[in-house]
Formats: C-alpha cells, structure tokens, sequence
C-alpha cells in the first residue's frame, strides 16, 4: 500500500531562518515556526495554546527562505515528518521531529509581481 | 465594504492550520489507560514508507515511525481495533512535548493527536455484502480537544 505522511501548517515564523551546508554542500535552512490551537473549555471560554514546529527546507527552498522569510511573517507550509536522531550538545542521541518543508507559501506579501511561493527542487 | 483581511480587524488573530494526515501500518498494539482525571488515552506506533527513485534511478524507501494519541470515546474505539501489522489512516494535529531528561538534557517527543482514525485494511471476510463505516471521529464538544 503506497503510504501518506503530510503535513500542513498555517502560521507564523518565530525565529529567522538559519542557512547552513549539508555535508555534501547543499543548501538547508531551519525554521522555527508556531501554530495556535484554540478551542472553547467547558465554561465556554476561549483557550489558546501555542505548538512549535521546526521546519527544514532544502535546495532552492532553503535560499528562498533565507531570503523572503522573517521572524513575525505568515506562512503556508506544506511537507512531511521526519524524525531525525542527532549527537547532542551533552552528548548521548538527541531526537527532534522536524517538517521537511515541501511547499511554502508567503501570505504577508501584497506584490503581485513578487515571487510569493516556492516548492521544493525533489 | 467592510474589510476582509484580519490584519485590519482589531484584536484579531489569524486562525492556524496544525493538520497532518498519515496512511501507514500499526507498528505496536494500542495501549489504553485511564488517567487519574477519568479520561481514557491510548497511544500507538504508526509507519510509513517513503518510495522514492533515487538519481541512478533506484527504487530506495525509507520507513518513517509515527506516535499517535487518542482521547476519549476515539480512544476506546483505537484500542479495541487498531492492531499491529494492520493498515491505518490517520488524522490529527501535532503536539510537541518536553522535558528535562537525565543529565540535564532536554527530551523532546512529538505525538499525533488523533481526530479522525479510519481502518482501511479489507474485511476479512468478503462475502459478507453489508457496509458499514468503521471509523471513529473525535467529537467536538466543550472540553474536549
């Protein structure tokens, strides 16, 4: 059976994107991001709970992101989970799961001649 | 005519999407507990697998391992008929948990919390011509997420 592993967030960006080089050279950006939940408690009132994401993009995603994405902005994001083990910073395995970032969206933007969106290169 | 845009609303804050949708294979058995609050939870290994061809051209698939959370009436109904091996779909939201862990270090887990669960496995036994859902939806009521 083919499988489905997507994601989809409408948020915004908590921390500007870090551009670095994967080992073979490549472009990757991680962005912070949040969603809110909110619903109505049993009294009625409205509760709001905020959810962090890390979104990681590749290739051309990633300039993109570095270029176009702030701390404060809007953003569509379309991709998949993946939940990656890596050494921490006191040693011993450290796992994140992480939104391979593949479509995103600029909703701040108001240009229509400026680029708005960007999929991934894959 | 009034303005559609929630930036020129007062006090209004643009409503988020947290929406992930899984189509994989149950890789432990539900667990189902009752918390001391009275509310039953029951958790569960999702994979799935991703194909893809790789620049030779290759077939290569990697398997990625999902933790899913059910509440309530969904998570009486997850652990009664989700079971290994069998295919799933899943709907929910993320939720990201941490705390501090040995040493110091902080622990990070993230769950899918269930909303709408589907078996989508076929029924064992075909000559049985009678259809009927078998799914479970999170109902949205007050005080339930």
């Amino acid at each position: 059976m083919f499988n489905v592993n997507r994601v989809t967030l409408l948020g915004n960006v908590t921390h500007d994107p870090e551009l670095r080089a994967t080992k073979a050279g490549h472009p990757v950006s991680t962005v912070g991001f949040a969603t809110n939940r909110s619903w109505r408690d049993e009294q009625g009132a409205l509760q709001r709970e905020p959810e962090f994401h890390r979104l990681v993009c590749f290739g051309s995603l990633a300039d993109f992101t570095e270029k176009r994405v702030k701390k404060g902005a809007p953003l569509y994001v379309e991709g998949r989970l993946r939940t990656s083990r890596f050494e921490g910073k006191k040693g011993g395995t450290v796992s994140r799961t992480e939104v391979m970032v593949d479509r995103l969206v600029l909703l701040s933007s108001r240009k229509k001649a400026a680029v708005e969106a960007a999929e991934s290169d894959e | 005519m009034p303005s559609l845009y929630y930036r020129d609303i007062p006090s209004c804050v643009m409503k988020s999407v947290n929406k992930v949708i899984l189509l994989g294979n149950v890789t432990r058995d539900s667990e189902l507990k009752a918390l001391t609050g009275g509310q039953s939870v029951c958790t569960f290994g999702l994979a799935t697998n991703r194909v893809w061809r790789d620049p030779k051209g290759e077939k290569q698939s990697l398997p990625e391992f999902h933790n899913v959370v059910a509440w309530g009436s969904l998570a009486e109904f997850c652990s009664q008929y989700v079971r290994k091996g069998k295919p799933l779909y899943v709907e929910g939201y993320l939720k990201t948990r941490s705390w501090e862990g040995p040493e110091g270090s902080k622990i990070f887990r993230t769950e899918i919390v269930a909303e709408n669960v589907i078996l989508v496995a076929p029924r064992e036994d075909a000559n049985n011509s009678q259809t009927h859902e078998v799914s479970a939806q999170e109902e949205v009521s007050a005080g339930s997420d």
